[in-house]
This record gives structure tokens, sequence and C-alpha cells, in this order.
């Protein structure tokens, strides 16, 4: 045992004087046999006694946990250390280089020894500091529309958090990842079909492939779909229920029990000439259809007594519809 | 193109509206086999009316469209201008669209601008028409009541109330 063995023997019993500490940290600041690391912080712990059975223990002159393992373990893998090779940082590449020369299999070796690294744990926890972050970034936006990312710097937000690592796609894989497991697509794809306008826009969105079937199920299930009067309903203003009173004038209701009869008849011959069109559609071409001749039945009709009533038949084709005009004598 | 025969643009006399209706309803009672034998393409596979099921609501669709005298057409109102061409204005405007679901029996009523109301209901539904009841009040007063028979997702028009310095022309649509 040479000073510093000694010295770091006299600590590790007990001894904690601060000229023999001082001076244990001299020598060990000039012992090639350890790493710089070790050189440098050995007896900087606040601790040194337990600081110095560490260091025995590295030299192989302690018994302890690793003492003697640790030691010899350190030098079959790397050797005699000398001072110039402990100085040089090692690479990947010398790990390789060294593993092709010699044949041991030093990072397999690290690699195996380390086991594998489950980040996923890591990322969830972490998903709830990454989603504070982006919030305090965000600001004072309001998160509860439908899309709240669409309008916030979600990406940069996230950037400016973690530093430059391109957190982004990640994160957004993992969201897209868990949209994918929820039945949004499966409910649209069972109950839809094919959509490619719809279905290619959401798929683009989301990152998804857009060639999943949606449109065919889709028109089987809605049929035509009268996009025209959405439009009217949408641009024209609303209506509001309201109670209409009793008529208060019925003195002139006539109810033409005779003509209701004619229009039984009618409504016959319609019923057959309708019987091979069940599935007619209120538009064709984005333009609404009339009744033309037979399709509609005026049963009954009265009015008020101020009241003219004119009645214009369809013709044959649906081009001029029926018009039921009224004249009010006002 | 409007034929003097097929309109009737002169008012009622009075009196005469029972015979009228009954002229009316007669013709209307022969125009479908009329219009069978002029299509000459019946159905390769007919299905009687009789076969279809039949439906317990329908949508009543009404179009509330203004017509005047300013030349200026609602681009909305493109699904239906091939049949307002028959209407005397040459400026149309959409007021409204107003479209309820109503099970057979069951009514809507709403304004169609000040003091003049329309209340449409389902009387009944076949798998091919519906038969609806249109009333028109001005304030308490009932000034029409009609029960028309219409074939499903087929439009006719009531017009003629006076509104500003035109008229109300409604499309009327049972969908189902």
């Amino acid at each position: 045992m040479n000073e510093l063995d000694q010295l770091l023997q006299r600590i590790a019993d007990g001894e904690d004087s601060p000229a023999v500490v001082e001076r244990a940290r001299a020598l060990l600041r000039e012992d090639v046999r350890l790493p710089n690391e070790l050189r440098e912080i050995g007896l900087e712990d606040d601790d040194p006694q337990i600081a110095a059975s560490a260091l025995l223990g590295v030299l192989g002159l302690d018994d302890g946990i690793f003492g003697g393992l640790l030691s010899e373990a350190i030098g079959l893998e790397a050797g005699e250390p000398s001072a110039s090779a402990s100085d040089e940082v090692v690479t990947a590449a010398q790990l390789a280089e060294q593993e092709s020369e010699w044949g041991i299999p030093v990072a397999d070796a690290v690699r195996a020894e380390s086991g594998v690294v489950d980040l996923s744990y890591a990322w969830s926890g972490g998903l709830e500091a990454v989603a504070q972050a982006v919030r305090e970034s965000a600001g004072d936006f309001a998160w509860e529309g439908e899309r709240p990312w669409a309008d916030v710097p979600v990406a940069d937000a996230v950037r400016h958090e973690s530093h430059s690592i391109e957190l982004w796609p990640i994160v957004s894989r993992t969201l897209f990842k868990d949209w994918a497991g929820m039945p949004i697509r499966d409910a649209v794809t069972d109950g839809g079909g094919q959509v490619p306008e719809l279905w290619s826009s959401i798929a683009s969105s989301v990152d998804a492939d857009p060639g999943v079937p949606v449109a065919d199920a889709v028109r089987d299930q809605a049929g035509s779909v009268d996009l025209v009067s959405d439009v009217m309903l949408t641009l024209a203003p609303a209506t509001t229920e309201i109670d209409v009173p009793a008529a208060a004038n019925s003195s002139r209701f006539f109810m033409f029990l005779a003509t209701a009869a004619v229009a039984a008849v009618a409504l016959l011959a319609v019923a057959v000439q309708f019987s091979g069109n069940p599935g007619a559609s209120v538009t064709s071409g984005g333009e609404m259809e009339f009744a033309k001749a037979g399709e509609v039945i005026l049963e009954e009709m009265s009015y008020d007594e101020d009241v003219e009533v004119i009645v214009t038949l369809p013709d044959d084709e649906g081009d001029r519809p029926m018009i039921i005009r009224i004249y009010e004598e006002v | 193109m409007t034929t003097s025969h097929d309109i009737q643009p002169h008012r009622r006399p009075r009196g005469l509206g029972f015979l009228r209706f009954m002229g009316l309803a007669a013709m209307l009672s022969v125009a479908p086999q009329m219009g069978f034998a002029q299509s000459g393409s019946p159905s390769p596979t007919p299905v009687k009316a009789s076969q279809l099921p039949v439906p317990s609501k329908a949508d009543l669709e009404v179009l509330v469209v203004h017509g005047d005298e300013s030349g200026k057409i609602d681009a909305r109102l493109k699904p239906i201008m091939r049949h307002l061409r028959y209407m005397p204005h040459t400026g149309y405007r959409l007021l409204r669209r107003d479209d309820r679901f109503l099970g057979v029996g069951a009514d809507h009523a709403f304004e169609l601008v000040d003091g003049l109301k329309l209340k449409v209901s389902l009387v009944s539904l076949t798998g091919t028409q519906a038969k609806i009841r249109v009333e028109m009040f001005h304030g308490e007063a009932r000034k029409m009541d009609s029960v028309l028979a219409v074939h499903r997702n087929k439009a006719f028009l009531i017009a003629g109330p006076k509104h500003e310095d035109g008229e109300l022309i409604l499309a009327i649509t049972p969908k189902y």
C-alpha cells in the first residue's frame, strides 16, 4: 500500500482530519491507477469516509460490497490503466474497433447489462408535463373548441419546452395512435363505407390511410342527399313555432264529399301508376322535383268569403307545377 | 309554356266554386291514365303501392319565396327556377325554409310574414304519396283550408298572399 492507500484506509476507518483528507485528495489527483473522473471527484463527497471506502474498493484494497470483484472486473475488461488511455474519451467507434480487433463484444455486454430501458413509462408520465407546458405556452386560448390545436402553436410550445428536441412528431404519433385505437374510425367505417372526399380529408388531417371504404356504404345508408335544402336551411332565417287559433270562420267550409269520391278513384289510378318508381328522389342534379299531372290531387278545398282560389293544373312533364293561387280581398 | 286552357287566370265567379271544383277533380282523376300512356316507359319490375312499406313519418318542407318585379333572382332558388317561370314575376327571393318531421296526425304551424300563418298537417301516408292538409290564417281568421294527396318527394305551389311589393309563393314538399 502506498501513501494514498494508507490515507484512504485511515479515512475509511473514521479519521476526518482536514489535513489527512486534503493530503489524500492531492495524492488522488496524481494516481494513475484511477480514471480521471475519480481522481477529480473521488473525495469530494460530503462523507469522505464513504468515498474513501469506495475508492479502496476500486483499487482492490477493500473486500466490501464491490471491493475485489469490481477491481477485477475493471481490470479484466480494460486491462492495465495508463495515463494516456484514461485521458481519452471512449467513443462508439473505438468500441467497435476494439470489438473487431479483439473479438470482445464490449458494446453488447454493456447493452446486455443495462437491459431494456422502458421509456414509454417515463413518456407517459412526461405527457402531463408536456401538456402543462403546452397549456402555459398557449396562454389563455380557449381549449373548448372542436380542434383546439388548430390555432395554437403546440409544436412550437413543445419544442420550446423540450429545448430543441423534436418532440412534436412523437407527440403527434402518440396522439394519433391513441385516436386510431378509439372507435371513431371503426364507427365511421362500419356505418359509412367509403366517402373519398370526406375520409381523405379526415385521413390527411390525422395522417391516416385514406384507402378505407366509406363512400358506398354512406350512400347506401343515406340515399339521396339534398344539399340544396341544407344550404337553404343555413342561409334562410329560422322559423318560429307558433300556436294557430281555432278557426273563427267555418261557415263557408265546403267538404265536397262527392269530389272526394271522385278523387278516391284518381288516387287508385295514381297508386297503380306510381307503383314502378317507389324510390323517387326529391332532387335530381340539384333540382327540386314538382309533381306532374296525376301526382298531386286536390281532394278538399274551402276558403273564406273574401278569398278567391284558382288552381292551375300541372303538366305531364312536371315542368309546370300545380299552383293554388289565393286572392284575398283586403 | 303556359297555355290559356291549362292555367285558369280568371277569378272565380261567386257561387260557382263547387262546380269548378268538381270539374277540377274530374280532370285530376283522368290525368293519371293520360300521363301513363304518354310516358311509354313503365318500370320493368313494377311494385304495387300496397306492397311498399308504409312510413310513419314524413318531412314536410315549405319554401317561402317572395316574388316581385325587381328582376333579381335569389341564387338559392336555382333548384326551382325552372318551375317559377310560370309565375308572373321577374324577381324571386327566398325568405325562409321550414321543414319538420311529422307523424301521421301531427301538424306544424308557423308565421309566414306579419299576421299571415301557415299550418301543415300530415293526414296519412302510403308507400308512394302523402295526404297533407294546408291551412292559411290571417290573424284569427282561416282564409284557406285544403287537403291534397301528393306523390312523395314532389312539390306543389301555393301563391297569392300579398307581401311588400309582391306576393308570397310557397313550395310544399312531403319528403320521405
